[in-house]
């Protein structure tokens, strides 16, 4: 890399740090024109397009930064925020998919490819990511047990509610906030019918479901441990 | 065994992302921009957990810190399994983490102030509260009590942890007991509670702090939300259990943004280390002949007390104390601004400022409740000094209320109770106290903040045993006669100077003390200074029989003095 590269590399980077991200995201273009295969440079490009709300120049420079270093941690979450926020679950999944694969102990990355895997109904893919997350995220201190949820939530759509009542059974063991309760009267009332109590409405259970798995996330992106 | 920041941040890994994604604006953010911004979003200013050696590297001054925990072990004492057996699961912890156990204590500086400092580590199996984390805490405070020097305890915590059973529980008591003996002993501690902070941390050292910090938004409770919302099966309002929440009603001194925090520290921790010499002042002196106190009529004196410009508590913190650190909460029930409280410099000497709190405009005067405080504003009061006395700060109060708050929840939460428990803690603390009556000196309101060494007036401000208004209303059975009343009460300056209730009357510029406040305030400081300057050179025991005195001689027969009826004075 010759000097002048270099420099306005750095130069970049210092707006960046700065805050300064018009000054950063001019001066990351000349770098490109300088260093158009450097993937940090398209990484760093690429988030301030999309911070300044150019989706398809951020994606462009993802993608080109992947092709030059296919494991980039940061072009992959990126392109897994993008393509959800644009409802392209497909790419977004793969994405997501590729990133786990990246960094296979980031409960933040095997979250995602549960939760979208479960958006596109590829319920296997599915119920394997939550049972991955089972082994290497079961710290005690969890107070809802999420992934014990998104399987629940699998084998509810299966219809498979013997499967989702054991399910239930244990969870409600484990939960620390009493999240499952209604669920597991919910699964209860289509295994051995509606007993003289009212019965929570499926609406209202896949919501409590859902958000037990937003807040886990949320959990694990809150921390810079 | 010289600890480096370095040596215990967690190794750095090869696919360490550069973006991180912030969870409450959703932006991407630099990496380094967010360390640059000590690890709050610089979009939307949410702060992030961070790790302890980031903590250390952001509260210490540079290489000071002396780690002392390398042989903190957990105990795996009950032989605890779940989905894996416990001994398995502190593995797990230790290799995720790099560190023993989910605490950290040791010895540093901060602006060049020696303490005893103990950081927990939330990323530590949920920064949950087992044998050795008790044991850090209660090695750190044991530490703090030989060298006689502050503990700060940084918390992050969960709670009690489960896989310990009841060892765990006996955490809580046993970090309790070692902070009360600090507590005893006058050493000072001060806790920063970050997000988030739960169970039986919460229940136990991280709330016993003689000064309670926080960090914005952070998430601090005993039970947690989820789970009361499930027991009462109601919604739970927005920003519950927020430290912000914990602040308004009463439970925290400060909250304060991490940029701040060193500097706060820095501050508390001089202010407790202070006790050198009185400024010199160059206001006029205060005036002890009521002869030379300046005549008006008693209802004019009542108007200018009352003025909406005239200077308020705060404002004369601001002009007398060379630094000031506001204090809030009666850490029971909710933070009352209608009375104000902190530490403060004079010269070189640290004091406790206490005082009633109005504003200058509508808005500012329904904020602070027209200075007119509720229980919780006499109990922030008492709580302060106590403070005061056991590091053993000179108290100074400002009086400036209409009386205290008449209002159906202060019934029912002791109004009385908690005036008259101000009234005799007072009467009792081995620390020198000056009050000055700046404004209004309504009654028992007033009074709870009263009982002093040396009480002073300002020339146009007046102390009555009830409103004029009120007087008039049931003496002379009509409001309109609350001129005459005024006179007859005898609220003065110079008639209390010649009752004795006034030790001194401090002059305002011509017009009053809102014509010309930095004078006013100037001829205050004088007035407080030579006050103290007698005052600290008083023992402890022989101040509060002198106090005792100063208070018995009202009303006996043969020491009180008596005034001659208006038209015989006149």
């Amino acid at each position: 890399m010759n000097a002048g590269a270099e420099q306005v590399v750095e130069e970049a980077r210092a707006s960046l740090e700065e805050g300064d991200l018009e000054g950063a995201r001019s001066a990351y273009r000349r770098a490109l024109e300088l260093r158009p295969d450097d993937a940090s440079v398209l990484v760093d490009f690429g988030q301030l397009s999309f911070a300044a709300g150019d989706t398809a120049e951020a994606i462009s420079c993802f993608g080109k930064a992947l092709e030059r270093e296919p494991g980039n941690v940061d072009a992959l979450r990126a392109l897994v925020e993008i393509h959800r926020r644009e409802g392209r679950r497909d790419e977004a999944f793969e994405a997501a998919q590729s990133l786990a694969e990246a960094r296979p102990a980031d409960p933040l990355a095997a979250i995602d490819v549960a939760d979208l895997a479960l958006e596109l109904e590829r319920l296997d893919e599915a119920e394997a990511a939550f049972r991955r997350l089972l082994e290497f995220d079961d710290d005690p201190e969890h107070d809802v047990p999420y992934a014990q949820h998104g399987l629940i939530e699998i084998e509810i759509r299966r219809g498979r509610w013997r499967r989702a009542l054991d399910l239930a059974v244990d969870a409600t063991r484990v939960d620390r906030l009493g999240r499952t309760t209604d669920v597991l009267a919910f699964v209860v009332a289509q295994v051995f019918g509606a007993g003289d109590r009212p019965t929570p409405e499926r609406p209202a259970i896949a919501d409590a479901l859902a958000r037990s798995r937003t807040e886990h996330r949320r959990h694990h992106a809150g921390s810079l441990d | 065994m010289r600890g480096h920041l370095t040596e215990v941040a967690a190794p750095p890994r090869a696919e360490e992302a550069q973006w991180t994604k912030c969870p409450s604006c959703d932006a991407f953010v630099y990496h380094k921009r967010l360390r640059r911004n000590l690890g709050v979003c610089p979009e939307c200013n949410y702060h992030f957990r961070i790790p302890v050696a980031s903590r250390l590297e952001q509260l210490l001054d540079e290489d000071s810190f002396v780690d002392l925990s390398a042989d903190l072990e957990p105990l795996d004492v009950i032989g605890f399994v779940d989905s894996k057996p416990y001994a398995q699961r502190i593995a797990d912890a230790q290799r995720k983490t790099g560190r023993q156990e989910g605490i950290v204590y040791g010895t540093a500086t901060v602006g060049g102030h020696p303490l005893v400092l103990a950081v927990m580590d939330f990323a530590f199996v949920g920064g949950s509260m087992g044998s050795a984390v008790g044991e850090g805490v209660t090695r750190a405070a044991e530490l703090a009590l030989e060298r006689r020097i502050p503990l700060l305890v940084v918390c992050a915590s969960g709670g009690a942890r489960m896989q310990e059973g009841c060892v765990s529980l006996m955490q809580m008591a046993k970090t309790s007991a070692a902070l009360a003996r600090l507590h005893e002993e006058g050493v000072l501690v001060v806790c920063l509670l970050t997000d988030p902070t739960f169970g039986g941390v919460s229940a136990s050292f991280a709330t016993l702090g003689d000064v309670l910090i926080a960090e914005p938004n952070s998430y601090i409770g005993f039970a947690g939300p989820k789970v009361i919302e499930q027991t009462i099966r109601q919604q739970l309002p927005e920003g519950f259990q927020t430290s912000e929440f914990l602040l308004d009603h009463g439970m925290l001194d400060l909250v304060e943004p991490r940029e701040n925090l060193q500097g706060v520290l820095r501050k508390l921790l001089q202010l407790h280390d202070l006790a050198g010499e009185l400024p010199e002042t160059e206001g006029a002196e205060p005036l002890s002949d009521p002869e030379t106190v300046s005549r008006r009529p008693a209802w004019d004196i009542v108007q200018l007390a009352r003025n909406i410009e005239r200077p308020n508590t705060l404002e004369y913190v601001g002009y007398i104390f060379d630094e000031f650190v506001e204090l809030a909460g009666d850490r029971l029930f909710e933070q009352d601004a209608a009375i104000v409280g902190g530490i403060g410099r004079l010269g070189d000497l640290a004091v406790a400022v206490i005082g009633h709190q109005k504003g200058h405009t509508t808005s500012e005067m329904m904020e602070r409740n027209f200075g007119m405080p509720n229980p919780e504003g006499y109990r922030k009061g008492m709580r302060l000094m106590q403070h005061a006395a056991r590091f053993g700060m000179p108290i100074v109060t400002f009086v400036d209320t209409p009386g205290a708050y008449p209002g159906l929840g202060a019934e029912a939460r002791g109004q009385s109770i908690a005036i008259a428990e101000s009234i005799m803690k007072m009467s009792r603390l081995p620390v020198p106290i000056v009050t000055v009556v700046t404004g209004e000196g309504g009654s028992g309101g007033a009074l709870a903040l009263a009982v002093a060494d040396r009480v002073l007036m300002m020339e146009n401000s007046y102390y009555s045993v009830i409103t004029p208004e009120g007087c008039s209303t049931i003496l002379f059975k009509d409001a309109a006669q609350a001129p005459r009343a005024a006179a007859a009460l005898r609220i003065t300056a110079a008639d209390l100077l010649r009752l004795g209730i006034m030790d001194a009357v401090v002059p305002e510029p011509e017009g009053g003390a809102h014509i010309d406040p930095p004078s006013a305030a100037a001829n205050l400081k004088t007035a407080v200074v030579a006050c103290m300057r007698d005052l600290v050179r008083v023992a402890p025991d022989e101040l509060v029989e002198q106090r005792y005195d100063r208070f018995r001689k009202f009303g006996a027969p043969g020491r009180q003095p008596t005034l001659p009826p208006i038209g015989e004075s006149e």
